[in-house]
């Protein structure tokens, strides 16, 4: 028989975890101290600083020095089956800018990702994604012109541009390709998202088909990586 | 039957059926000669020639001075399921390169009961006991990602008799009629912490992909709850429909 690893240890944050969640804490709220959480699970103070540590670094709670510490704000909800999910709640605190809307012709880059001619028409629509005025993320996506002619910028202040998209097209969504990567914030994306050059952030891009198997949108978004969170539902 | 008509044809072929029904397992180590000639009433040569045409026909492997093994299926070759080992699953993390040799080492496995956080993911009474395997998977000998697999022990009581750097998590949980096949998952970037840079072999860069898994079988019970940690660098983390 191996090693028996599954001590308490490996699982306090986890239990921590379950006991914040438990007990209703909301962001912002103070967390009990050091000295009283590590008499409640029975444990040394270097133990259940480790497990608060922890917590720390997967952003479920925030460290103050000499205030101890607090529920962080939780991260955004991205659904990665989203045409198949219902409506997501919309934040209140969200808010779109737009900062780019234009018609461009495919170059040769966009071209050979959408698999279209080059010389496409196209939209292009870059817009900041702001949190209570907090730029998270930065979207770019690019739609045929000739499945969506009569875009206009109103449309694109919605939260959801999928669900838009897709009222827009004929035949509906039906299939999409997506990808996350680590990137690090070049001179653009660090000025906009109001980060340091070379910050490590998420690259979330991908396609959406509809039932034709017609391209409707190509993104590529960058966002805060602890803002987010992709979540993927079984099926049905 | 008696020992005497068992021919190595014939005890080939009682082989494959046990393989099919999940006796053996893909990557486990089979009995030696003796105990399979004592096993079946056969003389330790109807084995030694059971056993080489099945190397021949490479449903074993022989591995020199470790044993011979039930040979696995070539699809860890593509490493789609580097993160579950599944088809089925579509939030999958790709190996860059295909082609790569995928491998695991266990850090640890044990039994752990009375844990909140456990039984609310796997929907058990907190009493119950949940059997925890922690395993680094490697491609081509280098950390790739560290995942830590938690499932409730009354599906799986014999789980402990097995050791999952040979045999496959999901075959085994296969054999036992519990094989997930329907997955909720979620995905996010994190800063690691030391262990976890420590076994991936972070250097500066310490952001992972933190993925975690709950697996339902096909009746729709959840037999499955993982984390997994791995480095971006490594892997890319997909979703297609």
């Amino acid at each position: 028989m191996r090693k028996n690893l599954l001590t308490l240890n490996i699982v306090l944050a986890k239990e921590l975890r379950y006991m914040l969640q438990s007990q209703s804490y909301l962001p912002g709220d103070k967390l009990p101290s050091e000295r009283i959480l590590a008499e409640t699970f029975g444990v040394q103070r270097a133990t259940i600083r480790e497990a608060l540590n922890e917590l720390i670094q997967e952003g479920v709670i925030i460290s103050e020095e000499r205030k101890g510490y607090f529920m962080a704000r939780p991260r955004i909800v991205k659904p990665v089956n989203f045409f198949a999910d219902k409506p997501t709640i919309v934040d209140p605190h969200i808010k779109y800018r737009i900062h780019e809307f234009q018609c461009i012709n495919a170059n040769e880059r966009l071209a050979g990702k959408m698999l279209i001619p080059r010389e496409t028409p196209l939209h292009r629509v870059v817009r900041l994604c702001l949190d209570d005025k907090e730029p998270i993320a930065l979207e770019t996506y690019y739609m045929l012109k000739e499945t969506m002619p009569s875009l206009v910028s109103a449309d694109l202040k919605r939260h959801n541009i999928t669900e838009m998209i897709e009222s827009a097209s004929q035949h509906g969504i039906a299939g999409n390709n997506q990808k996350i990567t680590l990137v690090y914030a070049d001179e653009e994306e660090s000025k906009l998202l109001k980060v340091e050059n070379g910050t490590p952030l998420m690259k979330h891009k991908g396609m959406v088909y509809d039932h034709k198997g017609q391209l409707l949108v190509f993104f590529e978004n960058i966002l805060r990586i602890d803002r987010f969170v992709f979540v993927r539902r079984e099926a049905q | 039957m008696t020992a005497h008509s068992i021919t190595p044809d014939v005890l080939r072929e009682m082989f494959i059926a046990q393989i099919q029904s999940g006796e053996f397992l893909p990557g486990e180590v089979i009995p030696s000669e003796r105990s399979l000639a004592l096993r079946y009433g056969v003389s330790r040569q109807v084995v030694r020639s059971a056993i080489d045409q099945m190397v021949n026909r490479r449903q074993l492997v022989r591995i020199q001075g470790r044993g011979t093994f039930v040979k696995k299926p070539d699809y860890n070759k593509v490493a789609f399921g580097v993160l579950n080992e599944s088809e089925n699953a579509s939030f999958t993390s790709l190996v860059r390169n295909f082609g790569i040799e995928i491998s695991s080492k266990v850090l640890g496995t044990g039994i752990i009961e009375g844990h909140n956080y456990f039984a609310e993911r796997l929907q058990i009474p907190a009493k119950d006991p949940v059997f925890g395997l922690h395993r680094i998977r490697y491609g081509n000998r280098e950390p790739l990602a560290i995942e830590y697999t938690y499932l409730p022990l009354k599906f799986f009581p014999e789980i402990q008799n097995y050791n999952f750097e040979r045999v496959s998590l999901y075959d085994y949980m296969d054999s036992q009629g519990h094989l997930p096949c329907n997955f909720r998952e979620t995905m996010m970037m994190v800063e690691a912490g030391a262990k976890i840079s420590g076994y991936l072999q972070l250097a500066d860069e310490r952001i992972v992909n933190r993925i975690e898994i709950l697996g339902f079988d096909a009746e729709g019970r959840i037999v499955e709850y993982t984390e997994n940690y791995s480095r971006p660098d490594k892997l890319e983390v997909r979703f297609v429909t």
